[in-house]
């Protein structure tokens, strides 16, 4: 069971999540000024911090501008302020970080503090300190007691729920692997007469490189839930008169949940967000691509490069019915062949105008995707390939998951899945040097918790069960 | 009607049954008597058959992985198992070698009759124990029915007494099966008790019937060892007791052997299943996974194509061998034949039959950490009547109720109790008595969470400090023991604070085909390469000459294996140590006994329940309840922190 543990360093974003000029990353317990020290590096002349000399000269309510780092690579400049015991609102040293809003440098810092030594907050977890150190009455504690309830209740059905089918059967899969090598490890120190059932090291060592790749890439699909969160950046160019334009309103027209709409910094760049199905996007409209001499055009050109340089997804529109009829991509002059390569895999080509073509010439094009923006057609199928693209291996439950569960449940789980693969490294790592078993399944077995707490799992007998289930010993 | 055999005096303690928890209670009880000289405490110890104190009805071993530690943590808190088998060992092991320090596990073939002889006798010379033939029947509470204040014997007699411990193992409505075969005794063929049962089920206990079950016993002269692998014991002893010289144990050791079953025993079984007290519906009760039969090995796992028999001596002046690995329910006719299918077993002729056992135990979630009945004062618990199996297992409870009985007969209101941070003992306790179980409960090392801090090598630098403040270890033990763990620390601060230059080290790093220094380092850090140790690396440079204490050199060789482990694992130890440290938080904050779970709302339905059956002693053992969510107990710790005001 993960208990709620006194005094420990807890982290969470403060802040409703969504776009907000400035955010604030929260740290309360009795090592935050220690975290924040490994983490921040003052500006100016006195650029102390990073060092030992931090805590003392940090003087409590005091604003501090400097940069966060990672590991090296700095985050995000930010304010901080530093609330001592116990003038703070849990009565415990509290740091609250100001750092720039936007969910990509917010969970940045956050995971920064997480990695030195801060843990994920559980829901209402600043509320209740709050209420045990004093600090708040009862009939506030009360309404954080049901927060807290609720909170953690309805996240873990929810995360579950949202997890079903390929995410939570692919964690579970990964934990039931080192289930296996514990059971068999178990086996052969509880039953060492059983000598001969027990598991070789080379067949963890091999097996692990498997199941660690296997957990690299569930990693990814969860930053690639995060891209998602903020939406996809979808540029849609081709020529003039492709029908970029009538795409652009097809898309919105067909969902009415049009998110915000805000005209793009150039008249020739225009933004729209918009959910497509379960998956947000934001859409930019460019100039038509064409061969120009003319200086001002050719500023236009260039910012729609820029877009292309900056989406995640980049939508060629062609004319495949008209008179161009430039419907393959070797006829696709205008844009430089390296920007292409760069978007080698979030590039999808529409043929639009297909209501023009005879039906049977559009199923000789594999490669693109024949559309109408005109009438709607293909458009289902454009969806259903940007859904591959971003989503692949996660399966419609995981697209949902991405698209509903609340943050904190998805950053829970990101930490818990980051945590587990340092684990199993360290475990392989020791197998691989040679240390007894018994040492390398201790990072083995914490491993086993961390994705068992990602399911909601708590540790139970199982690896007892799995040796008497597998395996035929006993007096 | 009622008459008093014994008069009362101060403090009286009635031990029920004399098998490997009554002992331990017993002793533990009578020498914290003895020792504190709080008032002097007086035990009886009942015993259906006096010739069956300490009997090993079962397997002719004690220790094993996981079970061995908790030999070493009786030893450590002053109890008696470890000094017994150490003089009545026929042959000693310590598994798992290779496998890491914390799981190093000691296990000795025991001469049953010298082991039984050994402890009879260590309870018969405690001033403050009487051993009594006699079958306990009834349990008396006093007036206000929440204390125990007498009990009853077959005779009609009864006994006043402050404190009770009910260590009644297997005995109770015992009923020992094969084939069609029913015997209502327990094991050994000894009576079995019935009416002892009614009396704890009419004190509100609930029962659960439980199985287990051993082999046939078999001639040594009907073996041929010829085609079986011989098995030896170690050349180097390791006794169990931390205060046992190995030069004084060493003796010559007698092998055990191990053969296979065939594919021709397990036809057998498979035609004569349905003849096997297991299958034909004779036996209703719970099972162990632990120690299956064969029949139970054949039937779950049906394409193993041949399962270890273990053949091992029951004793020196014996000729009967246990063969572990055949315990069965089949008829003796079977039975035969299947013996007979085993290599080296052809000729097999056995002297007893195997049988199955089904037996009456209580839900030891009805207990306290303490082993005390939630809901009694004075009624203690400890062995297989817990739910548990194995003669480790029971010793090691009943040592523990044996120190609780002496507390709370002394009028005390401080249980001792041990965490799972602190021993396997505290493992076991708290699984039993906070989990329940549904099967018989045996110890592995897959149990503990902090293994690596439960080591075997260290049970008396985690445990004697409790036992001595129990008032179980004499001064005398308790300084020597100081000596050792001031040696161990100084000697750890020494290689930490010592640097060694490249030029004394390289010689012996090139040996060891280990990186050569460019600069100075500390010795501690040498320790800590995993083709180095302790004896490569402490001998370069000498210490301070300062004498070493006047220890046995059997200690100080233990010193030297504590030095080496706690320097060369220390990350992980500290890992483990830091994880325990938090939980210990939890365990410290007590929850009341008195509160009413049932009117907390925010408490889910299913929590509320499971904490009201419980009634959990602390916030750690609450966490560790099925049911119990770590949103309850934030809601459980806001709740007492508002009652508080």
């Amino acid at each position: 069971m993960t208990v709620p543990y006194e005094n420990d360093v807890i982290a969470a974003i403060a802040t409703p999540p969504g776009r907000g000029a400035v955010g604030i990353v929260r740290l309360s317990g009795s090592g935050s000024v220690g975290v924040v020290n490994r983490i921040f590096k003052k500006t100016g002349k006195d650029s102390r911090g990073c060092g030992n000399s931090f805590p003392s000269y940090l003087k409590s309510h005091r604003m501090y501008y400097g940069t966060i780092s990672d590991n090296g690579t700095v985050i995000d400049e930010v304010m901080l302020c530093c609330m001592r015991v116990p003038r703070s609102f849990t009565r415990e040293d509290v740091v609250e970080i100001y750092a720039h809003g936007g969910l990509v440098t917010m969970h940045g810092v956050l995971n920064a503090a997480l990695k030195n030594g801060a843990r994920l907050a559980l829901p209402g977890e600043f509320t209740k300190r709050a209420f045990l150190n004093g600090r708040i009455n009862l009939a506030q504690a009360e309404a954080v007691m049901d927060l807290v309830n609720a909170g953690s209740e309805a996240a873990r059905a929810a995360g579950l729920r949202q997890l079903g089918g390929g995410l939570s059967g692919r964690v579970a899969a990964c934990r039931d692997t080192i289930l296996r090598w514990l059971a068999h490890i178990a086996l052969s120190i509880d039953y060492p007469e059983h000598e001969e059932e027990a598991l070789n090291r080379q067949t963890i060592i091999s097996e692990g490189q498997a199941l660690l790749a296997d957990m690299r890439a569930l990693l990814k699909t969860a930053e690639v839930g995060r891209v998602i969160r903020e939406g996809i950046k979808t540029a849609i160019i081709g020529p003039p008169n492709a029908g970029k334009s009538t795409l652009l309103n097809a898309i919105l027209g067909e969902d009415r949940a049009i998110v915000h709409e805000s005209p793009g910094t150039t008249r020739d760049i225009l933004t729209e967000r918009v959910m497509v199905g379960d998956v947000p996007l934001v859409l930019i409209d460019t100039a038509g691509l064409r061969e120009t001499e003319d200086p001002v055009e050719q500023m236009g050109l260039d910012k729609t490069y820029d877009a292309i340089k900056n989406a995640e997804l980049v939508l060629y529109v062609v004319d495949g019915g008209g008179s161009s009829k430039d419907k393959t991509l070797g006829a696709l002059p205008p844009i430089p062949r390296k920007l292409l390569k760069k978007f080698d895999q979030n590039f999808i080509v529409l043929i639009n105008k297909c209501d023009l073509l005879p039906a049977d010439e559009w199923k000789t094009m594999d490669e693109e995707i024949p559309i109408s923006a005109k009438t709607g057609q293909g458009l289902d199928q454009l969806y259903d390939a940007i859904k591959r693209l971003f989503l692949s291996g996660m399966g419609d439950a995981g697209i949902k998951y991405f698209a509903e569960s609340d943050i904190i449940t998805r950053e829970r789980h990101r930490a818990l899945l980051c945590e587990a693969i340092e684990y199993l490294e360290t475990a392989l790592d020791d197998f691989g040097r040679g240390e007894t078993e018994d040492i390398a399944a201790i990072p083995l077995r914490a491993a086993y918790l961390s994705l068992g707490h990602i399911l909601g799992l708590e540790y139970a007998d199982d690896i007892i069960d799995r040796i008497f289930a597998e395996f035929c010993v006993g007096k | 009607m009622q008459h008093t055999a014994f008069g009362v005096r101060d403090r009286h303690i009635v031990v029920i049954g004399g098998g490997h928890a009554g002992c331990e209670a017993a002793l533990a009880a009578a020498r914290i008597g003895a020792l504190r000289g709080a008032g002097k405490i007086r035990v009886t110890l009942f015993a259906m058959s006096l010739d069956g104190i300490a009997m090993m009805p079962c397997n002719p071993c004690i220790g094993g992985s996981a079970k061995g530690h908790l030999v070493r943590e009786i030893d450590a808190l002053g109890g008696e198992m470890g000094k017994a088998i150490d003089a009545a060992f026929l042959q000693s092991r310590m598994l798992n070698t290779g496998k890491g320090p914390a799981v190093y596990s000691l296990r000795a073939q025991a001469d049953k009759k010298r082991y039984m002889a050994y402890m009879k006798q260590a309870l018969e010379r405690e001033p403050n124990i009487s051993l009594r033939e006699g079958e306990v029947r009834e349990l008396i509470l006093g007036e206000s029915s929440d204390t125990i204040r007498a009990v009853r014997t077959e005779s009609g007699a009864v006994v006043a007494c402050d404190a009770v411990i009910v260590c009644s193992g297997t005995y109770l409505n015992a009923r020992c099966l094969y084939g069609e075969t029913v015997n209502d005794v327990g094991p050994g063929g000894q009576r079995s008790s019935g009416i002892l049962s009614e009396s704890l089920r009419h004190l509100g206990f609930t029962l659960q019937r439980f199985k287990t079950g051993t082999p046939a016993r078999v001639h040594r002269r009907s073996i041929d060892f010829t085609k079986m692998a011989v098995q030896h014991g170690d050349d180097k002893i390791v006794p169990f007791s931390f205060g046992t010289d190995p030069a004084s144990v060493t003796r010559e050791q007698i092998p055990c052997y191990l053969t296979y079953t065939t594919p021709q025993t397990h036809d057998i079984i498979r035609e004569n299943l349905h003849r096997s007290a297991m299958y034909s519906g004779l036996i209703s009760a719970t099972g162990t996974r632990y120690c299956p039969s064969i029949e139970d090995k054949i039937v779950r796992f049906a394409d193993k194509e041949r399962h270890p028999v273990f053949i091992e001596p029951e004793g020196e002046d014996t000729e009967e061998m246990y063969v572990q690995g055949m315990s069965s329910a089949l008829p003796e006719d079977v039975q035969e034949r299947v013996y007979r299918s085993v290599p080296g077993l052809e000729n097999a002729e056995i002297m007893r039959p195997a049988y199955a056992i089904e037996y009456d135990c209580i839900d030891a979630t009805q207990l306290t950490l303490g082993l005390e009945a939630k809901h009694i004062g004075g009624l203690f618990f400890a062995g297989q009547i817990c739910g548990s199996s194995g003669y480790e297992e029971a010793a090691a409870q009943g040592l523990v109720a044996g120190i609780n009985a002496a507390i709370a007969a002394s009028g005390k209101n401080a249980p001792f109790h041990i965490t799972r941070a602190q021993g396997y003992i505290g493992v076991l306790i708290d699984d039993l008595v906070t989990k329940g179980t549904a099967e018989p409960y045996r110890m592995m090392t897959s149990r503990a969470e902090y293994r690596l801090l439960l080591r075997q090598d260290n049970a008396d630098l985690r445990l004697t400090p409790l036992g001595y403040q129990a008032g179980l270890i004499p001064e005398e033990r308790y300084a020597r023991f100081q000596q050792k763990k001031e040696l161990i620390e100084s000697e750890i601060k020494r290689l930490k604070s010592t640097t060694i230059s490249p030029e004394i080290a390289n010689p012996v790093l090139a040996e060891k085909n280990s990186t050569p220094l460019t600069s100075g380092a500390k010795l501690a850090d040498l320790i800590k390469r995993p083709e180095l140790d302790y004896l490569d690396i402490a001998p370069l440079t000498p210490n301070d000459g300062s004498p070493l204490p006047d220890l046995p050199s059997y200690v100080l060789d233990a010193v030297r294996e504590q030095v080496n482990i706690q320097i060369k694992y220390e990350g992980y130890i500290a890992m483990q140590q830091t994880q325990a440290e938090q939980i210990a938080k939890l365990e410290s904050r007590p929850l009341p006994p008195d509160l009413d779970y049932e009117g907390i709302t925010g408490l889910r339905i299913e929590a509320r329940q499971k904490l009201t059956k419980h009634r959990p002693a602390n916030f750690g053992q609450a966490s560790r309840i099925t049911g119990v969510s770590p949103a309850d107990l934030s809601i459980l710790m806001i709740y007492l922190k508002a009652r508080r005001g």
